[in-house]
């Protein structure tokens, strides 16, 4: 029965064949309905989507970082670079790829990048399923990212991979500043900030120099809508030597340190001081050697307070207030301060006497202890005056009355002429940012009255910033040229070709070489057996002038105390002005806090420098440290300066 | 039609069309995927041929399979139908209870079964077996299906089978009911009753599609797709694709969509591609191409030396047809996303294998025919 009704094959009969001809022209009809739909998508949104899809393309260039150059000092040290860092990206749509990517990709991370937290990234590859770019951890050094990429690339002998299922980890390039000596010469290099825009500094002042351009990778659309892909290199940034010199700038900002250490918390809670900077020059070409200020700041860490302001007070503070310390703490206190320079302008004054012939040199001075300006007296140190003054003994003692009457026969003219050729007023052009403009605080000869002039002439009354003091002075001993003071002597390629030398620029001759070596000679007696004695580092010829200057408004006790020196005495190689701004001591106006710190200074930096002792050793100064302590091991912690032959000069 | 029967010698007939049809389906389907996958694959496996290799694999096992159905004799399969039926059953249950050592799963749902070195969908299996079952089954009870009881009976046997499948691969369920509704359709001489389970299959489809939690996302995602954000990122991505392809295209491998835009272009969006590089006139030659297939195998069931074979083809047939409509409505978001890969285009082993070996049946089945009844 079965197989009869299996015999005669069913056939696909006619009524069959109707109702497939009915279902092929339903398919063939909801496909027209598609197509349809294509043409009306195409229709209507053809332009729109069109221009979206180009939109979406503008991502695809990628920009390669360029190494912005490096600051290097006079020997090739280098002060400031930027290092090669990677951010370590997880694309999570690789690693979900497949299950086995997982464990092994995860170990290679937490292995080689300790600081990636094992069950974070779980999460991530779990939670964050198709997001293509994580940051897993930001500017890891090189040495962290190669043991990585060993694993991932290891092959065995057949050179297979060893490790085939680490997979969907990449590094993003880029390039991180470093300064490897922390703050040293931290207001002359200064830093950047967000990545290559430097802030401060040479950083600052060469910014677009250091700079280089970056490279682009980048896909366009040819003029046959091809998608093409190109790669244009980065073009690293210059490099700057500097005519700084790591070693003495060390030792300068070591001894400046030290000094502050010694004086913290003194007098009064605080510092030693308000600021403490010094510059080492090379006299004879303009050259900058040290330059440093206190208080500094770790270039690496450019916006960390809590080294000078407790945590209570950083937490009370507004951001302004932030802002105003930060920016303090940042400025470059030896070109964009200006102060009253005091009595170490006084060479100056004889210099520019004895250069329009209205001071001899034999001439003598009573100094009777004050100058009368129509009842209002201005003082010498010495109260009941000097007695008869020379003019080399009136430099010795720094007597302002001797000084005030010199000005009397210079006359204003002569004053302000020399003043401007000194460089006073003016900028020095100096190749660091934020250079303080002087020029309104200096007297012009028609508002100049009798008591301005007598006043300016020991450094009252007008304003200078450092490097202008020391430019000037500079040429008060070199022979009379004035250098341009400069940082950057030399601009090499990325690769250490140069591109530009620096050569000294001399701008002007300020005086007579005859008058030159007069003020050397003078100088050389201030610190023999003047007023700048405790300066002398025993056994070299020396020059200098001390400085202690009132502070506005007077009579307030607070003085900025300096001193300027050179050794030795008939070359001058090396010319050094240190500058103390309110020392943190009962009694400030005393010099010596400043020739102190110079004396301990130029102690070391003179043999470095091969600068040989020219002169018999006498036992003077000798075993005196930086506070001018004769015994550092029985210091108490209470400095006054007080020495037995301390000054007791006070200028008004 | 007897009388010219007797005594003439035995023509043996062969469909070179169709043969033809799919080889340039494949061929071109390889092209389209190459462009398509080269980029993202290069990316992500540093080779930019790694999708092709896979895929010309695939399609060299499917010769294989394609050969093997062809040369057989397509009768035996009558005996299998039921074999077909519960083995299917069987591997979408292993696949649902995630049988250790047996299953794998890839984005996120388990629908794969993987025996060593062999894996493969049972989902797509599923699809195979329906025809073979139910066109074993139809033929029993041809005279029969003008009752809508005896169509009821059939339709319950398979509602296990679709239940299993519907679990974890709404998409898959579908096509099955459909080919079945399909073959249902053509063997039984009935209209209305066929209309108004159509009616109430799309009342039950949106139905479904609005309680479950999850498709609703794809409902919103599908209404809305410029607002749905990550939802409606990859229904968007494949419009702008059409849209920008305008009337001839960007060209052949021009493509701007396919570099990481299209999520995994080379699998269900491919069709988008095709419209950007090849234009609206691209993807007409390819709905055109997919028409002459459907074409030819309405030719072979007409043509069929009997029933049987005459169900096997319009279920194959059934079975083409669905998943083009539903993958073209998907990239068009004419219908909301779900995963149907078009024919012999897209990427994909198992359902590219079955595929070949059902086109192995529906050349089966044209050997069969003599060419003197040809119509």
């Amino acid at each position: 029965m079965r197989r009869k009704r299996r015999r005669p094959a069913q056939k696909f009969n006619r009524k069959m064949r109707t109702k497939l001809m009915v279902l092929f022209s339903l398919i063939l009809a909801v496909l027209c309905g598609l197509i349809g739909r294509l043409t009306y998508i195409e229709h209507t949104k053809g332009e729109t989507y069109q221009k979206k899809v180009l939109s979406m393309q503008s991502y695809d260039s990628k920009t390669i970082p360029y190494q912005r150059g490096e600051i290097i000092d006079r020997s090739g040290t280098v002060l400031a670079t930027s290092v090669a860092v990677y951010n370590v990206i997880l694309d999570c749509t690789v690693v979900n790829d497949k299950e086995e990517y997982v464990d092994p990709t995860v170990e290679a991370l937490v292995k080689c990048f300790p600081e990636l937290d094992e069950t974070e990234i779980r999460r991530i590859i779990k939670e964050k399923k198709d997001k293509r770019y994580i940051v897993l951890a930001k500017k890891v050094p090189y040495d962290e990212v190669q043991p990585f990429v060993e694993l991932q690339d290891a092959v065995d002998k057949k050179g297979n991979k060893v490790n085939p299922d680490i997979k969907g980890v990449w590094f993003e390039k880029e390039y991180q500043r470093n300064y490897p000596f922390g703050s040293l010469a931290s207001s002359v290099i200064g830093f950047t900030s967000s990545g290559n825009v430097g802030t401060t500094g040479l950083e600052n002042y060469y910014n677009s120099t250091l700079n280089g351009i970056n490279g682009r990778e980048y896909g366009y659309l040819d003029s046959d809508s091809d998608f093409e892909k190109t790669v244009i290199d980065a073009q690293d940034g210059d490099a700057l030597v500097t005519s700084i010199d790591a070693n003495i700038q060390s030792i300068v900002e070591e001894k400046i340190k030290d000094w502050n250490e010694k004086y913290r918390d003194n007098y009064y809670k605080g510092t030693g001081s308000i600021n403490t900077a010094a510059i080492v020059m090379n006299p004879n070409n303009g050259e900058i050697l040290a330059m440093a200020d206190y208080p500094n700041v770790d270039l690496n860490n450019p916006r960390d307070l809590s080294k000078w302001y407790t945590k209570k007070q950083i937490k009370n503070m507004s951001e302004d207030e932030k802002m105003d310390a930060l920016n303090e703490i940042w400025q470059n206190f030896c070109v964009s301060s200006t102060y009253e320079p005091g009595s170490v302008q006084k060479p100056f004054t004889v210099a520019c006497g004895l250069e329009t012939g209205t001071i001899k040199d034999k001439m003598t001075f009573d100094c009777d202890g004050y100058e009368d300006f129509n009842g209002q007296k201005v003082r010498c140190v010495a109260r009941y005056g000097h007695g008869i003054e020379t003019v080399r003994k009136t430099l010795m003692d720094s007597c302002n009355d001797a000084i005030m009457q010199m000005s009397y026969k210079i006359g204003k003219n002569h004053f302000t002429e020399y003043q401007s050729i000194y460089g006073f007023g003016q900028k020095t052009g100096i190749d660091l940012p934020g250079e303080a403009n002087t020029a309104s605080l200096m007297y012009q000869v028609e508002d100049m009255k009798p008591i301005d002039l007598a006043t300016n002439a020991f450094g009252q009354n007008y304003n200078c910033t450092m490097v202008q003091m020391v430019s000037g002075f500079a040429s008060l001993i070199n022979g009379g040229t004035y250098y341009q003071p400069h940082l950057v002597t030399k601009i090499t390629d990325s690769t250490g070709n140069t591109i530009s030398t620096v050569e000294p620029k001399a701008v002007k001759q300020t005086i007579s070489q005859s008058t030159s070596d007069k003020i050397r000679d003078y100088l050389q007696s201030v610190v023999k057996e003047g007023t700048g004695n405790t300066a002398k580092v025993d056994g070299y010829s020396m020059g200098g002038k001390t400085g202690t200057a009132q502070k506005f408004p007077r009579g307030n006790g607070k003085y900025l105390v300096s001193f300027m020196g050179f050794a030795p005495y008939d070359n001058p190689q090396v010319l050094i002005y240190v500058v103390v701004n309110e020392p943190n001591v009962a009694d400030q106006p005393h010099s010596v806090f400043a020739q102190n710190i110079a004396r301990e200074i130029l102690e070391e930096v003179l043999p470095y420098m091969n600068i040989y002792p020219d002169e018999k050793k006498t036992g003077v100064n000798k075993g005196y440290d930086v506070t001018g302590s004769k015994d550092s091991s029985q210091y108490t912690g209470k400095h006054n300066g007080t020495k037995s032959r301390n000054e007791k000069k006070k200028k008004n | 039609m007897p009388k010219r029967r007797r005594g003439e010698k035995k023509t043996t007939y062969f469909d070179y069309n169709l043969l033809f049809i799919i080889i340039f389906l494949l061929c071109f389907g390889l092209v389209m995927l190459y462009s398509s996958s080269s980029y993202t694959s290069a990316n992500k496996y540093g080779d930019s041929a790694h999708y092709l290799k896979l895929q010309a694999r695939n399609i060299a096992i499917g010769l294989v399979f394609m050969f093997y159905f062809a040369k057989k004799d397509y009768h035996v399969w009558r005996k299998f139908g039921r074999l077909a039926y519960w083995g299917a059953l069987g591997f979408c249950f292993v696949v649902l209870a995630k049988v250790p050592g047996l299953t794998r799963s890839s984005h996120g749902q388990s629908r794969w079964i993987q025996v060593g070195p062999i894996g493969f969908q049972p989902s797509e299996l599923a699809k195979i077996a329906i025809i073979i079952y139910l066109a074993m089954l139809i033929e029993r009870i041809p005279k029969q299906l003008d009752k809508v009881s005896s169509m009821a009976k059939v339709g319950i046997r398979l509602v296990p089978l679709v239940l299993f499948v519907a679990v974890n691969n709404l998409s898959t369920a579908i096509i099955i009911l459909g080919i079945a509704v399909c073959m249902l359709f053509v063997a039984s001489p009935k209209y209305k009753e066929f209309f108004v389970v159509a009616v109430l299959g799309v009342l039950f489809i949106f139905a479904f599609i609005n309680i479950a939690s999850y498709r609703s996302d794809r409902v919103e995602a599908w209404k809305h797709p410029e607002t749905a954000g990550d939802k409606g990122y990859q229904t968007m991505q494949a419009l702008y694709a059409i849209g920008s392809g305008k009337l001839f295209g960007k060209g052949l491998g021009q493509s701007l969509q396919k570099l990481g835009n299209v999520p995994e272009a080379q699998n269900d969006m491919i069709f988008s591609i095709i419209c950007e590089e090849l234009g609206l006139f691209g993807a007409v030659c390819v709905i055109l191409l997919f028409v002459l297939m459907l074409w030819r195998m309405m030719v072979i069931a007409n043509n069929a030396k009997d029933l049987y074979g005459a169900l096997l083809v319009t279920g194959i047939m059934s079975h083409i047809a669905i998943q083009v409509v539903l993958n073209i409505a998907v990239v068009t978001n004419t219908i909301p996303n779900t995963g149907v890969i078009l024919p012999f285009i897209s990427y994909g082993g198992t359902s590219l294998v079955f595929l070949m070996a059902e086109m192995g049946l529906a050349l089966s089945v044209s050997k069969g025919i003599r060419l003197d009844t040809i119509e």
